[in-house]
Parts: structure tokens; C-alpha cells; sequence
């Protein structure tokens, strides 16, 4: 071979070059201890690295969700241990004044203490987290429960009527109808008491036709016409079967917010008649993919949970066994369609989108994975409860009157300002279940506490294997790097020796 | 005859050799480091032999030529080699830019701009009521549009300097074509095969074909003297001889194609650029016009090699002109017609056959005659080989593939990114309510005829494929006191729901004045939807299966349709109270604490959706796995380009080495000829004295 002097002197610079750029390179690496400096340099370790990262952050977040879903189910587990502690306190008062050895002056001692502890369950169902009531559903802005006034009588004839109240008195007001009739024909008189019983005002509702207020203290009573009444014999003290006794008596209204009902909308000309049943969190939206009737052997439907943005297309029931009622089953429940009077033809095309009453609030702990954070208050505490869409309130829905709290402290509060051991006694039997159903729900919010504490210890698991794959792709080995170091460090001095050496040869130096 | 005169005769002629070896040799080493001079030896011969007694006798040295040594063999495989070499450095050094531009190795970048914003959809869940929370996301979103917007607008901007390096790279290469022509010329008048060597202009040719070599492919065929031809390797000559041929560097044009018997007389036309070339052909006769019969067509974006496809995988048809209007495709918008109206049918019906190619962005035309250009624009296939019929090599290919192949994919996934960003979001956000009712909403997104069907491909409506057949829940409010005063799909007469395929904008305002009269009143401005409350009512925004009001942009997120255009709604943007994070419920209330809509938002961050670009069809997969693939694919392609130069390099550095084996100067050498032909001049002088002393002891022999 023959060498050029050009030749020579172009492959001891490129020489000296490359191995400066490895050099370089690897003093790249040392400084910012990674083996990867740019997308190049591990294209596919580079994607991983930017998907582990990713999975940090969202783990990240997720233990950011947990903390506050631990805030509000925390906070809600301890103001329901302290509604329980107070229940226990209205049940020994509620003991105390049901025996037949105190007074009428020793009940009213009690009953003052009592409305105290029901103002402080007001206060306890109203907590806040963070600025928001945790028991007032999607309402967050609202207070759960507003003190109100309600009807207790004994025979049934104005609690089971539609009545309303406005207006709000300090203590319970009694009421006995002094004569009997139906509101809104006869003439009525009755007569009330503001302090238990000791002194009484009468009134009159006069016999024109209409439903009728009466005034009673700060509150007013409308008593829906039609409704009869019975004259009480005033001489007599007990209650029972003695005509008509009102209490217009304490209990709290809930202004939030309820996941009781589900409207389905039909969008299309379809006649069917809709409703659905089931646990729906979140809008349903079911679309008929071909034409036939409720009665078809094949009736297919997609459905989706993102508003048609994507569709779980492929359902198909057989509706032969009813050609009048079909039955849908989608996520969370199912959906009726049913012949009302309009055929009982579905059109392809046809949709129909199930829209619960939404109260519940969630937080994502893990990908997919959703704990319910907030309450809802109605649910638990029982009250009265105006329904969207209702003129006025009425007991909540969902639980018996028994085992509705402040229906229950209402009633033995009522009893106990008016001095009515009978009554107290009758209460008294509903504290069993009503702290049942408070334990209850203490119960349900622990375990989601559990959850949350095992999803925590999940979490931080998975956040420390993460950032182990993350390192293992992304960081550099010390060791070897260092070794890798001094390698390309004596090549390179071993590249610029030997150039030099040979650089120096000429035949010119020997002439 | 023998004899003194003859010996001086001999020693002259040696003194003349020697001199000459030694003047090239003294060339050669002035010469050492001249680039492309290759080194020159004087060709010696004996000269003729004469038959005498005591027999022939030699009649000394003849310096016969000066000669170069050069290896014609390993220059034509350097040739090749070094536009290889060329094209890879110019693709790898401007990939550098990109492999910076995305180093998402540092955080800080995209990526973690997106978790980002993820994150804050998880805070706005966790505190819907919390002004910080909305102000939070606001502010990050912003970044990550202006972090997207950097990306875009660097890559734009390298685009135009790649305009302006073939510019100036084109104007090069013309220039080196003529300088060629020059040169085979003089060769021509200088060039005595044997005799008189045109040494120098035979270098300076080499040198001058090597510097068109790092410009584009070229092959060369050297038939001697002058007659020397320069072409591509795709076989466009450009110097032939003396003949010269021009390359230009010209903006977007069409051309069309149509087969014998085609009484088409008509042409294409476009609007928008795109960085693919179109290629249109017919696949079923007929007229341009409205209505059935009309001609369909199908359209490559790599020459006809790939066609572009539906969702469902089957070949994608156009019909000529489905609509009114333009039709878009891919990225441009298409038209027959007259330029200025797209609406005008052309005489004559389309063929099957018939096909256009539209270059929708400046591109590369070999001349073969004044009036012919050919498109010889570099192309890549989808299966990444290159068209051979075009140029393969050189910084142009180089410059052109980092153009339209690696920055033109890049761009349309990072629109496809931004794409799926902004319908993903908004499709979920237009379901939702935020902390107020609309007195007023007018949607971002216009349409180019109100009178064509909203998903027709000539709606103008950029998310109009995603439309569906369905409905949209309106709710209408008493602005007094908020309680709801009615709640409607919209009536698309009859009762019927809005088909996508039949609907036009006009058809969606008519349907909401017809389902709430006296309650929205809609109409459109400047294309776009507009819906307004009457006076003491407000409406909410509830389920909406057809997609029609993030198509129409009304209660969204995001306005704009790629990674340039992408904006947070202005009026979002105004007003943090429009973010939606609650929705309409069963109730037909919207509660402050609902978080439902943006904790759906937020699962999106894991959620596949559907991205597609239209060279590569449609993916399912995270936005942020997506946008991994995409710096995946900066990296994996500078790091291929990386191997493709060094490989190349080293092998066009072995044969330059093998090259200057034969034709490099070395100075010892050099010396030593010095010194050979010093002593052999010393010779051929004594050869003189020698005659010169025979010559006086001849003439002393008279005294």
C-alpha cells in the first residue's frame, strides 16, 4: 500500500477526532449521570423513560386524590362517632324523662338539653371540608340540613295529609281542635299552646271552601282542604283517641342533593315509553342498531359511557317473551322500553340516554379505581326533604321513620316540650334503629378508609418499582462509566503520542 | 552513427529528461496539499536503437509525456459513494436540530406539559369550586400550547431554511453543470492523448463532478477527451459535452395525465400545502358534477404505491365533487373546475385511468428542453424505500427527505397529538357545565356551506368525520331563579335525530328554533353556530351523542384544529366559569360539587383513543403514548441517520484513501525522485564533459 503524505496527516486528525467525540460523549454521560441525553441515543429507552415518567406523575396524583379522599371520609367517620356519642345522650335523657316519676318541671329541664344536642346534630350534619358541607351530595355549596318545623299528630289525619309550614317557632307547638269537621267545609276551632301546655290561645278556620292557614307562634300551618278532624276533650290529659293532637315540632330539612331518580330521554321520533332501574352513576347513553319491535327475537344495541363518543356496539337481547316490554341491560342497571299507547316499533337509530340524579362525588385512587368521597346527608340522617320538582317537603325517602334521625329527636323533642311521658316513651323506641343506621354508615365510611389505606400502601409500592425501572433505563452505571472513562482517556493520549511520533517522520531530517 | 555528436546529442537529451522529471517532481511537491491534484510523472522512453557495429546501439532517454496517476475505477464508486455520504450528513446534522427540539430527557418538555395538564383536570375533580384550581390548569395549559406552538414553529422554520439551502444548493449545481461544459471544452482544443495531457483540467473536472456529487446523485460517462456526460442516477443528464441542462427549485404546481381517449378537458386544482405529494387517479368514470354518476377517485400520498384508506381499512373513494365546494383531502382541498370558481364543471367526463399529481409545496424540476420540466422532487414510499425515478442522493435528498419525509411526518403527528387533544377534551367538555349557564354561545369552528351536510368532505368543518348520527340534550333556564323551564333533543322535523350524511348547518339552526321557540333563538355568523337566550332565559349544554357541539366548537375547551391553530376558548379563556367540570342531571340541576366531567376528563390521560394522521392511517393509544412514539421516532431517526452517515462516511473516506494511494503526493517519494534525477542530471552533464573532452582530444590531435 502506498501511503500519501495527505493521506498521513488526514487519518491522524480524523483519528484524534473520533476518539475526542467518544471522549467527549462519555464526559456527557459522567455530568448528567444518564445514559440517555437525547432521544437518539435510546430512541426506544426513550419512549420508556417519557411512559415511566408519565406513570410517576399519575401515581403522584393519585396519592394527592387519596389525601383528600382520606380529608373528607376521615372527617365524616369522626363527626358520625360524635353523632353517636350525642344519640347516647338523648337516649338517657329520653329514658330519664319516659319514667313515670318526674315531673312536668323535670321534663322541661330535659327537654331544654335535648333541643341543644339536636341543634348540635344540625351542626354535625352541616360539617365542612375545605369550605364544603361533605354531607350535602353534589350541593357542596349548601348546608346539608336547615332546621324546620313538622307535624306530628295522633290519629294520622294531618301528618298524612299534603300539608306545608313556613315560618319557624322556638319551641314546639301543641294543637287541639276543639271542634270537629273537614277544612275547607266546616267552621273549626281548636286551640294552641307555645310553652308546653300551660297556657293555650284558641282560633278559628273558617268554613269557606279552600285549604286553610293557621298562625301558631312565628310558624304557619296549611292544612290542605278536605282534611277531617275531631274535636278533643280538653278536660282530658292523655292523647290517644281523644281527638285530634297536633305537635308542630322540630326536625331539619335537607337542601342537598339525592341520587334517588333516574329521567331517561328519549333523542328520535320513537313513541316507546323509558324508565330505568339500577345503580347509575353517570349518563347511559343505549342506541338501537336495528329496526324491529319490542316483541323481536334479535333487538341489537350499543350503548356507551361517554356520550357517544365511543360505543360498546354488539348487545343483543331476545324480546320475544313480551311483545309489549323490553329489557335493556346496560352498565349499572337496566333499561325498560315498553308499548304506551304509541306502538311498539324501535326504529334503528333510536337512542335513549339515562340521566340519573348524580350526588355522589368521586376521587380516582388508581387507574380506573373510584372511591365515593362525599355523602349523602338525607341517606343517613333521615329529615324532611323537598324532591326536585315536589311543592313541598316530605320525610326523606329511602329509610323508615324510624330509623330517621331528626325525625326521631323532632318527635321526642316535640313530646318532651309539651310533657307527654307517653310519647317519649313511643320515641324512645326509635333510637335503636336510628343509631343502627348511624353505626352503619360509620361503618361503610371506615371501610373506605380502609381502602384507601391499602390503595396508599399499593400506591407507594408501585411509585418506588417505577422509579426503579425508570432508573435502570434512564441512569448511567458509575462504575462502568468511570472505567469506560479512563479507557477513552488513555486512547486518546495513546492516539495523540503515537501521531506525534509518526508526524515527526521525514526523510528531509536525514538529508 | 556512433560517434561524439551522437553523445552529446544523448546527454542533451538526458539533461532535457532529467530537467523535466525533476520540474513535475518539483510540482508534485508544491503540490502536496492542493485538494483533487493528483500527482504527475514524466513518462520516459528509450529512444530508437540504431543497427550499427558492434549492433544496435541506443540513441538515449525521451521525456515522452507528462502522465497523472489516477484510478478512474475507484473515482466512479467514490462518486456514488460520496452523495450517499452527503445525503446522510445533511439529514443527520439537520435531524440534530429536531433530536434537541424534542429532548424530552431533561424534564420539562411536551410530555411532562401533558401529564401536567392531566393533573390538573385530577385537581379540578378533587376542588371543583376552587378559583385556584381552574386558574392552575389555565395557566399549565397555556404552557402546554405554547410548548407545542414552539415545536411546530421550529419545524416550520426549518422547513424554510431548507427552502433556502436548496436554493442556494440548486444555483450551485447549475453553476458546476456550466463550469463542466467549460471545461470539456478546453480538454477538447488542449487535449493530445499521449502527447499533450490536459492534466489540470482533467482535475479540475474530477473535482468539479465531486462537488456535484455532494449536491445530487450523478453517474458519469467519460468517453474520452471532451466527450464527457454528467447524470443522475436516475438518468437525467446534465451535461452532456458541452450541452448543459438546468435543474429549478419551483413553487406548487399540478400535472395531469390522462389516458388515450379521455375527453376530459379540464385540470385540477388545490388549495392549502401540505409537505406529500398527491397523486389523484380515477377509478370510476364520469362527469365532474353533483349527484349521482359523477366520477369517484382514489389518492396516494407516495406515488401509488399506498392509497389512502377508510377507518374500516378499505380503499378510500372520492367522488369528484360530492358537494358544492372544494373537497378536502388530507391536508389540501382539491377542486376541478376554473381556479377561481370551484363550482364551474368542466367539459368533458374523467376516465378510468385519468390521473393528476398535485405537489402541494415547492419541489425540485429537471429541464429537459425550456418548456418540459420534470418533477425529480426526492420521495420516500410509505415503506420507506426511496423512488428510484427521483434524485436518491446528495445534500438535496438529504435536505428534501428532512423537509417533507421527517418533518413533514413530524409535524402531521404532532397535529395528530394536537388533534386528538383538542377533539378528545372538547368532546367530553361540551357535555359538561361549568359554574354558569350560557346566555350566549357561538361555536369556533366554521363551515365553507352552510347548505352541505356537516360531515360531508366538503363541509369545511375540520373534525367533520367525527360527527355521528345522534342528538344534543339543550336545557333551557329561568335566569331569575335558575330553575328549569324546559329540556329537549332538537327537532330535526318529525322528531327525527340528526344524521350526519344529510344535516347541514342550516338544517341544525332550524332544528333549534324549531324544538325552542321564543327560548334559543340560533343563527349563523360567518359559518359558525350562534345560539342565543332570550331575554330572562339561559341555556345548559347536556348529552350529545351526535358530537355536534364539539364539531361546532360551542361550549368546548379548545378551539383551533391542529398544533398550530391550538387555543384554549377564548371564551374559556375570558371566563374560568365556563370550565366544565359538573354536568346536567337527572335533576336537571348542574351542583357545584359535581365533578363527574372533569374527572372523566382527567381518565382520559389513560383512555385509548383513536389518532390518525393521513399517511399512517389510525392508531389506538394514549395521547401521551402517542406523543412518546413521536419523540421515539425523532430519536430513532437521528440515531439511524447517525449510522447511515458515519457508515457511509467511512466507506467514501476508504475509497478517497484508495484514491489518494494512487494519486496523493508523498513527500519522501518525492525526495527521493528529487535526488534520483539530480543524480541522474549530474550524469547526463558529465556525458556533455565526457563529449566535450573526447571533442578536444579529437581537435588536440591536429597540433
Amino acid at each position: 500500500m502506498r501511503v500519501s503524505t495527505l493521506n498521513r496527516f488526514n487519518f491522524f486528525v480524523g483519528n484524534m477526532n473520533s476518539s475526542l467525540a467518544d471522549l467527549m460523549e462519555l464526559n456527557l454521560k459522567a455530568s448528567s449521570q444518564k445514559n440517555i441525553n437525547r432521544p437518539s441515543d435510546d430512541p426506544v429507552g426513550m419512549a420508556r423513560v417519557l411512559e415511566h415518567r408519565d406513570t410517576i406523575a399519575s401515581l403522584e396524583q393519585f396519592e394527592r386524590n387519596v389525601d383528600t379522599a382520606k380529608g373528607w371520609l376521615g372527617l365524616a367517620d369522626a363527626k358520625l362517632t360524635r353523632v353517636n356519642e350525642i344519640l347516647s345522650r338523648v337516649r338517657a335523657l329520653a329514658e330519664q324523662a319516659a319514667t313515670g316519676t318526674i315531673g312536668g318541671d323535670n321534663r322541661e329541664q330535659i327537654s331544654y338539653e335535648a333541643r341543644q344536642l339536636y341543634e348540635e346534630m344540625i351542626v354535625l350534619a352541616n360539617t365542612e371540608y375545605e369550605g364544603k358541607y361533605i354531607f350535602s351530595g353534589h350541593k357542596t355549596d349548601q348546608q346539608a340540613f336547615e332546621r324546620s318545623l313538622w307535624v306530628t299528630d295522633n290519629d294520622g289525619s294531618v301528618s298524612g295529609s299534603d300539608f306545608s309550614i313556613a315560618g319557624d317557632n322556638e319551641r314546639t307547638a301543641l294543637v287541639q281542635f276543639t271542634a270537629s269537621g273537614t277544612v275547607g267545609t266546616d267552621a273549626i276551632s281548636y286551640r294552641y299552646s307555645l310553652d308546653g301546655g300551660k297556657t293555650f290561645q284558641t282560633g278559628n278556620i273558617p268554613a269557606t271552601p279552600g285549604d286553610k292557614t293557621i298562625t301558631l307562634g312565628g310558624a304557619q300551618l296549611t292544612i290542605p282542604a278536605g282534611t277531617s278532624v275531631s274535636q278533643v276533650d280538653t278536660s282530658q290529659d292523655t292523647s290517644n283517641g281523644n281527638g285530634t293532637w297536633l305537635w308542630l315540632r322540630a326536625t331539619a330539612e335537607y337542601k342537598g342533593d339525592d341520587d334517588d331518580t333516574v329521567t331517561v330521554d328519549t333523542f328520535g321520533p320513537s313513541n316507546l315509553g323509558t324508565s330505568a332501574n339500577g345503580l347509575f352513576t353517570q349518563n347511559v347513553t343505549v342506541r338501537m342498531d336495528n329496526t324491529t319491535t319490542l316483541g323481536g327475537a334479535s333487538v341489537e344495541y350499543s350503548y356507551s359511557l361517554d356520550g357517544g363518543a365511543t360505543w360498546v356496539t354488539g348487545q343483543t337481547t331476545d324480546g320475544s317473551a313480551d311483545p309489549n316490554n323490553l329489557t335493556l341491560v346496560v352498565p349499572g342497571g337496566t333499561v325498560q322500553l315498553s308499548d304506551s299507547g304509541g306502538g311498539n316499533a324501535i326504529t334503528e337509530g333510536d337512542q335513549f340516554v339515562v340521566r340519573p340524579n348524580t350526588a355522589a362525588i368521586y376521587a380516582e385512587i388508581s387507574p380506573g379505581e373510584k372511591v365515593q368521597i362525599n355523602n349523602i346527608g338525607k341517606d343517613i340522617f333521615g329529615g324532611t326533604y323537598q324532591q326536585p320538582g315536589d311543592a313541598n317537603p316530605s320525610l326523606a325517602s329511602g329509610l323508615s321513620s324510624s330509623e330517621n334521625l331528626f325525625d326521631s329527636i323532632g318527635r321526642l323533642v316535640g313530646y318532651l316540650e309539651t310533657n307527654n311521658q307517653q310519647g317519649i316513651q313511643e320515641a324512645l323506641g326509635d333510637f335503636e334503629p336510628v343509631s343502627e343506621r348511624i353505626m352503619d354508615n360509620a361503618a361503610r365510611i371506615g371501610g373506605a378508609e380502609n381502602r384507601l389505606e391499602v390503595a396508599q400502601s399499593v400506591l407507594d409500592s408501585m411509585q418506588l418499582n417505577e422509579m426503579e425501572r425508570l432508573s435502570s433505563v434512564e441512569d448511567a452505571d458509575i462504575t462502568e462509566l468511570m472505567t469506560q472513562l479512563s479507557n477513552q482517556q488513555i486512547i486518546y493520549e495513546t492516539v495523540l503520542r503515537s501521531s506525534s511520533m509518526v508526524m515527526r517522520m521525514s526523510l528531509a531530517n536525514f538529508m | 552513427m556512433p560517434g561524439i555528436n551522437s553523445i552529446l546529442d544523448l546527454g542533451r537529451n538526458a539533461l532535457f529528461a532529467s530537467t523535466s522529471a525533476i520540474e513535475v517532481t518539483s510540482n508534485n511537491i508544491s503540490n502536496v496539499n492542493t485538494p483533487g491534484y493528483a500527482r504527475q510523472a514524466v513518462r520516459l522512453e528509450d529512444g530508437i536503437s540504431i543497427d550499427y557495429r558492434p549492433g544496435q546501439i541506443g540513441t538515449g532517454v525521451k521525456a515522452k509525456e507528462v502522465f497523472r496517476y489516477f484510478n478512474e475505477f475507484v473515482e466512479e464508486q467514490f462518486t456514488g459513494k460520496n452523495a450517499t455520504q452527503f445525503r446522510w450528513e445533511a439529514t443527520y446534522e439537520n435531524l440534530r436540530s429536531i433530536d434537541s427540539l424534542f429532548n424530552e430527557s431533561q424534564e420539562g418538555g411536551i410530555n411532562a406539559a401533558i401529564a401536567q395538564f392531566w393533573q390538573d383536570w385530577q385537581d379540578l375533580s378533587s376542588h371543583p369550586e376552587l378559583k385556584a384550581s381552574r386558574e392552575a390548569l389555565m395557566g399549565n395549559t397555556q404552557s402546554l400550547i405554547s410548548s407545542i406552538h414552539v415545536a411546530e414553529q421550529d419545524m416550520r422554520r426549518l422547513q424554510n431554511q431548507m427552502d433556502e439551502f436548496i436554493a442556494q444548493d440548486v444555483e450551485t449545481i447549475n453553476d458546476l453543470i456550466s463550469q463542466i461544459a467549460d471545461v470539456n471544452q478546453q480538454i477538447q482544443s488542449h487535449d493530445v492523448p499521449g502527447e499533450n495531457n490536459a492534466n489540470q483540467l482533467r482535475d479540475k473536472r474530477v473535482s468539479l463532478v465531486r462537488q456535484l456529487s455532494e449536491k445530487l446523485d450523478v453517474d458519469y460517462i467519460d468517453n474520452g477527451g471532451g466527450d464527457f456526460t454528467v447524470q443522475t442516477k436516475a438518468g437525467h443528464t446534465l451535461v452532456h459535452g458541452v450541452e448543459t441542462f438546468e435543474v429549478k427549485f419551483e413553487a406548487a404546481k399540478t400535472s395531469q395525465s390522462l389516458v388515450p381517449g379521455s375527453t376530459f378537458d379540464g385540470d385540477i386544482y388545490f388549495e392549502g400545502s401540505d409537505d406529500f405529494e398527491y397523486t389523484v387517479e380515477v377509478v370510476s368514470g364520469g362527469p365532474v358534477q353533483n349527484g349521482a354518476g359523477a366520477a369517484e377517485f382514489r389518492v396516494s400520498l407516495d406515488g401509488g404505491q399506498t392509497w389512502m384508506k377508510n377507518d374500516d381499512g378499505s380503499e378510500k373513494h372520492f367522488a369528484a365533487r360530492p358537494d358544492e365546494g372544494m373537497l378536502q383531502v388530507g391536508d389540501v382541498k382539491l377542486y376541478f373546475g376554473s381556479k377561481s370558481d370551484p363550482n364551474v364543471d368542466p367539459a368533458g367526463t374523467l376516465s378510468v385511468g385519468d390521473s393528476f399529481t398535485v405537489v402541494p409545496k415547492k419541489g425540485l424540476y429537471w429541464y429537459k428542453t425550456t418548456s418540459t420540466p420534470l418533477n425529480i422532487t426526492p420521495q420516500v414510499y410509505a415503506n420507506g424505500a426511496d423512488n428510484e425515478r427521483r434524485l436518491t442522493g446528495g445534500t438535496l435528498a438529504g435536505y428534501f427527505s428532512f423537509r417533507d419525509q421527517h418533518i413533514g411526518r413530524y409535524r402531521d403527528k404532532l397535529d395528530a397529538t394536537a388533534k386528538a387533544l383538542i377533539f378528545e377534551v372538547n368532546r367530553l367538555h361540551s357535555q359538561g357545565m361549568g359554574e354558569q349557564n350560557f346566555t350566549t354561545a357561538t361555536g369556533t369552528y366554521s363551515v365553507d356551506s352552510t347548505t352541505n351536510a356537516l360531515a360531508s368532505n366538503s363541509s369545511g368543518l375540520p373534525f367533520a368525520s367525527r360527527l355521528q348520527n345522534g342528538n344534543i340534550q339543550l336545557y333551557v333556564y329561568d335566569q331569575s331563579n335558575g330553575s328549569l323551564i324546559t329540556s329537549d333533543d332538537l327537532d330535526f322535523g318529525g322528531g327525527a335525530n340528526f344524521d350526519a350524511s344529510a344535516h347541514s348547518l342550516q338544517d341544525v339552526v332550524d332544528a333549534i328554533n324549531n324544538t325552542f321557540p321564543g327560548q334559543v333563538t340560533a343563527s349563523i355568523a360567518n359559518g359558525r353556530l350562534k345560539m342565543d337566550a332570550a331575554a330572562g332565559t339561559e341555556f345548559a349544554f347536556g348529552t350529545d351523542t351526535a358530537g355536534l357541539a364539539a364539531a361546532l366548537g360551542v361550549n368546548t375547551f379548545f378551539e383551533g384544529e391542529d398544533a398550530r391553530t391550538l387555543e384554549v376558548n377564548a371564551n374559556v379563556k375570558s371566563d374560568l366559569d365556563l370550565i366544565a367540570t359538573g354536568h346536567v342531571n337527572g335533576a336537571g340541576e348542574v351542583n357545584s360539587g359535581d365533578n363527574e366531567v372533569a374527572l372523566s376528563i382527567a381518565q382520559l390521560a389513560d383512555k385509548n383513543v383513536a389518532i390518525s394522521t393521513s399517511t399512517e392511517g389510525t392508531t389506538m393509544t394514549t395521547i401521551a403514548k402517542y406523543f412518546n412514539g413521536l419523540v421515539a421516532a425523532v430519536g430513532g431517526d437521528t440515531s439511524s441517520a447517525k449510522f447511515n452517515f458515519e457508515y457511509n462516511k467511512t466507506l467514501a473516506k476508504d475509497l478517497d484513501e484508495r484514491q489518494q494511494e494512487t494519486a496523493g503526493v508523498n513527500l519522501d517519494e518525492e525526495m527521493g525522485n528529487l535526488v534520483k534525477f539530480q543524480h541522474s542530471y549530474t550524469a547526463a552533464a558529465k556525458l556533455i564533459t565526457a563529449a566535450d573532452r573526447m571533442m578536444q582530444t579529437l581537435l588536440g590531435l591536429k597540433n
